[in-house]
């Protein structure tokens, strides 16, 4: 009879603490399946700010990507933000006059090395038209989460002419 | 029999107590789920920062916007210069223009300032004001209050001042800034009113930049002249007061030399371009108490015209700017 009485309460607990365990398991399965839009929003503003505020020059170091473009003549003002060279290989581009294409994923990668993690996936587009992507594991259209930074972008050509204002858009997903 | 049901009785009791566990930690960590009260604070602050921004932007897009649309009204006040082969010597005719046409693309109401078609100030703002709106949903109107010219830096850029007021309405934030902007307009490569009005041929403005410092020498001044180019020079003539037709000399007065294998003067002519296009004449005689002395430039790099055998000429003062000692000769007989 005591043996029973046992059996019973030691069977209980086990069916409590099951319940107790498959709450918390469900509990904390359902928390972190949510997607935290805070940090990637951060991080799609930062990269923005990143393009804004940083001249090439303290990057024009031998051996590197921007070194070579300096070098044969793609980039002709190292005092250029990151953004305002984007801007000017787009209207190159954009006008006609030079093929940039190439030139331009090359410079957003190298550029954006270490800034944004490998395991967030990120595009940057220019007037709608797409400049560079890196896909970790999900296309866009499979998104969990997708963030959109806009800003905008212009570049004085010379002394009669202004290109832009376009729309830089920097898309990072999950 | 009470015993086994009091046993029971027990297993019930903690079976009881665990659902109450497992509802506790339910509606615990249920309630970090929910949003926070005050969660969209964050998507505000995203978006009053994205409202900031464009407000910098189209400051920072109006530096840019007036010293193109400053330069193209240049442009368009030049070619009516040489349009009408006049200055604009009446008071204030240069400032009152030329700002209008930088709002307008009119020189005054009746006249058009030529060349600015898309190029107006206004025009670079509305497409700026427009394309945010399109793209970015940030509706905004600006106003221009005042535009001033100056030259207080270079002498070979004209800063222009513009005070505007930018004002955003948002459903999250209304911002309203009043900046003043100021943005140099460089001259190069802008034709030179004064050989439009009084000169023979015209020039384009093209800065020296082969001396920065130290003394100017005699291959300097072959440089200058070849290549057509001109000089800072304190007494000079500055780029307004050329388009003014006032030739006070200047701080930021700048300089250069006429053609002279093109042209036709006399010994006492010094080919200065503001000395020689309005006649402006020195003795040519060492011997006279009064006045500058011009003095012909013998040196190889200055060839006699052909034509005449007259040597390229200059006044003592600019003489002794490029060329310290010989290299001169007299224009006319000394007694």
């Amino acid at each position: 009879m005591n043996k029973r009485g046992a059996y019973f309460f030691v069977i209980d607990a086990m069916i409590a603490s099951s319940i107790i365990f498959l709450s918390l398991i469900i509990i904390f399965t359902t928390y972190s399946i949510i997607p935290e839009t805070n940090p990637a929003v951060r991080m799609a503003e930062d990269y923005t700010e990143y393009l804004i505020n940083t001249r090439i020059r303290p990057y024009d170091i031998p051996d590197t990507y921007i070194h070579n473009l300096t070098n044969d003549g793609n980039i002709t003002n190292l005092d250029n933000t990151f953004l305002q060279q984007l801007t000017e290989f787009y209207f190159l581009n954009y006008s006609g006059q030079r093929n940039t294409t190439g030139i331009m994923a090359s410079y957003i990668a190298e550029i954006s090395k270490g800034v944004i993690p490998k395991q967030r996936s990120f595009a940057v587009y220019m007037n709608n038209d797409s400049l560079y992507a890196w896909i970790d594991m999900n296309q866009q259209e499979d998104a969990q989460l997708m963030i959109i930074a806009k800003k905008i972008a212009f570049k004085r050509i010379n002394d009669t002419y202004i290109f832009g204002p376009v729309m830089l858009e920097v898309r990072i997903w999950i | 029999m009470d015993l086994r049901i009091r046993r029971n009785k027990k297993g019930i009791i903690f079976t009881i107590i665990s659902i109450v566990i497992a509802i506790f930690f339910t509606i615990v960590f249920s309630a970090r789920i929910e949003k926070p009260i005050d969660y969209k604070s964050f998507l505000i602050e995203t978006r009053v920062n994205t409202l900031s921004d464009y407000m910098s932007n189209f400051f920072d897009y109006t530096r840019d916007a007036t010293r193109v649309s400053g330069y193209s009204a240049f442009q368009g006040l030049i070619q009516d210069i040489n349009n009408t082969h006049r200055y604009y010597n009446e008071t204030d005719e240069f400032e009152s223009n030329y700002t209008y046409c930088l709002r307008t693309g009119n020189l005054t109401d009746s006249k058009i300032c030529p060349n600015m078609t898309n190029r107006t100030l206004p025009y670079y703002l509305n497409y700026i004001r427009d394309t945010v709106n399109k793209e970015m949903n940030i509706k905004s109107n600006y106003t221009i209050n005042s535009i001033t010219i100056n030259q207080t830096i270079d002498a070979f850029a004209i800063e222009l001042t513009v005070n505007i007021t930018l004002k955003i309405n948002d459903a999250y934030a209304n911002l309203t800034d009043t900046r003043l902007v100021a943005s140099p307009v460089p001259i190069e490569g802008l034709p030179d009113p004064l050989f439009i009005v009084n000169g023979s041929y015209n020039q384009n403005i093209s800065e020296y930049k082969f001396r920065t410092e130290g003394d100017w020498n005699e291959t300097d001044l072959a440089s200058l002249y070849y290549n057509h180019s001109y000089r800072a020079y304190i007494n000079g003539i500055s780029f307004i007061n050329r388009i003014k037709g006032n030739f006070t000399p200047s701080i930021y007065g700048i300089e250069s030399f006429v053609n002279y294998t093109n042209v036709t003067y006399n010994e006492s002519h010094s080919l200065v371009d503001y000395l020689f296009w309005r006649n402006i004449t020195s003795n040519c005689s060492n011997s006279s108490s009064e006045g500058k002395v011009v003095v012909g430039i013998n040196i190889t790099t200055f060839p006699p015209k052909v034509s005449t055998n007259q040597y390229f000429q200059l006044d003592e003062d600019h003489r002794a700017s490029f060329i310290r000692s010989g290299g001169t000769v007299f224009t006319c007989p000394q007694t």
